[in-house]
């Protein structure tokens, strides 16, 4: 059992990415979202002039920031952090005011016309809790995606983050994102 | 950036809260004038300013917690103050300026009355008459 906190991140090497959306069709089944929303994506780039062509594929779903300015604007505290730094949503404390998602710097939430609420990522704390892996790490056929605990000296991240030079995504939001991509 | 498309219920809650905000400030102008003893005029518009100003933000509130996604949920904005939240500090303080006007705007407050103004004896738009 270890002693320290623990602190959920992402390490997302998006040279892997091969495009397949495996992730995305593996989050929508985990966490029954309906086909016209997701809670994750893969962001295509082009590049250059014919015949020297570049396509790079990005993933990008909730960055799970240390300070969330979706939980800091939540007039309900329906958006909350976990000690474990997971920040989700309690559904049933969701008023569907849609302040959070005009506040998230990484377009992570969507409003669920049919449910009335905010969705977005949540590392599939359900699984979590679970000693089990989110569902899109899990599928992922490239392995793209390493999920673990960052303040696991030994742990994988820890080892990624350690050798590989990384870096986070609009740094200057101010919002200290936890989804680390490598270069 | 995600664009959030604001519909009319948050259009005419716009409006309808600027309504309710300039009458509220029209009235108190007024009524200050009045005080420092210019025309009874001011008098007239302290009063039906006071009368007019809660209205409209009450219709501007009902439409707000129809925006929202679960409208029946709207109390759970007033279970805390959670003031980092701009809607949170926002509901109450429309609740507050609401009361206020309310307050302001009844029978029996000062303003109301000021001048000697009885409005049980004139009916509540008498003084717009005279």
């Amino acid at each position: 059992m270890a002693t320290h906190n623990k602190r959920y991140v992402m390490v997302i090497d998006s040279k892997k990415c091969i495009d397949c959306k495996a992730c995305v069709v593996a989050c929508r089944a985990e966490n029954r979202v309906p086909l016209r929303y997701s809670r994750n994506w893969i962001a295509e780039e082009h590049r250059g002039e014919w015949p020297k062509l570049l396509a790079a594929f990005e993933p990008g779903q909730c960055q799970q920031c240390e300070s969330p300015a979706c939980v800091r604007v939540c007039p309900t505290g329906a958006s909350y952090q976990r000690p474990d730094g997971i920040v989700a949503i309690n559904e049933s404390e969701c008023v569907g005011c849609r302040y959070c998602i005009i506040a998230c710097p990484y377009d992570a939430r969507f409003f669920r016309e049919d449910k009335g609420v905010v969705e977005k990522c949540d590392f599939c704390v359900q699984l979590v809790d679970r000693g089990e892996i989110p569902a899109c790490v899990k599928t992922c056929p490239s392995k793209v995606r390493v999920f673990g605990d960052l303040n696991d000296p030994d742990g994988p991240v820890r080892q990624l983050l350690e050798r590989r030079r990384h870096l986070t995504k609009k740094p200057e939001a101010g919002t200290s994102p936890q989804i680390y991509y490598l270069l | 950036m995600k664009q959030i498309e604001w519909g009319y219920l948050i259009v005419s809650y716009l409006f309808l809260g600027g309504l309710s905000a300039g009458l509220y400030c029209v009235s108190a102008l007024a009524a200050l004038l009045h005080a420092n003893g210019h025309d009874s005029a001011y008098k007239r518009i302290a009063r039906l300013g006071a009368l007019l100003a809660p209205w409209p933000v009450l219709i501007g509130s009902f439409l707000l917690i129809f925006d929202l996604g679960h409208w029946y949920r709207f109390w759970k904005l007033f279970v805390r103050l959670r003031w980092t939240s701009p809607m949170s500090l926002g509901s109450w303080l429309l609740i507050a300026f609401s009361v206020v006007a309310f307050v302001i705007s009844s029978p029996g407050s000062r303003k109301m009355n000021a001048g000697g103004y009885s409005p049980k004896s004139q009916g509540n738009f008498a003084f717009c008459k005279s």
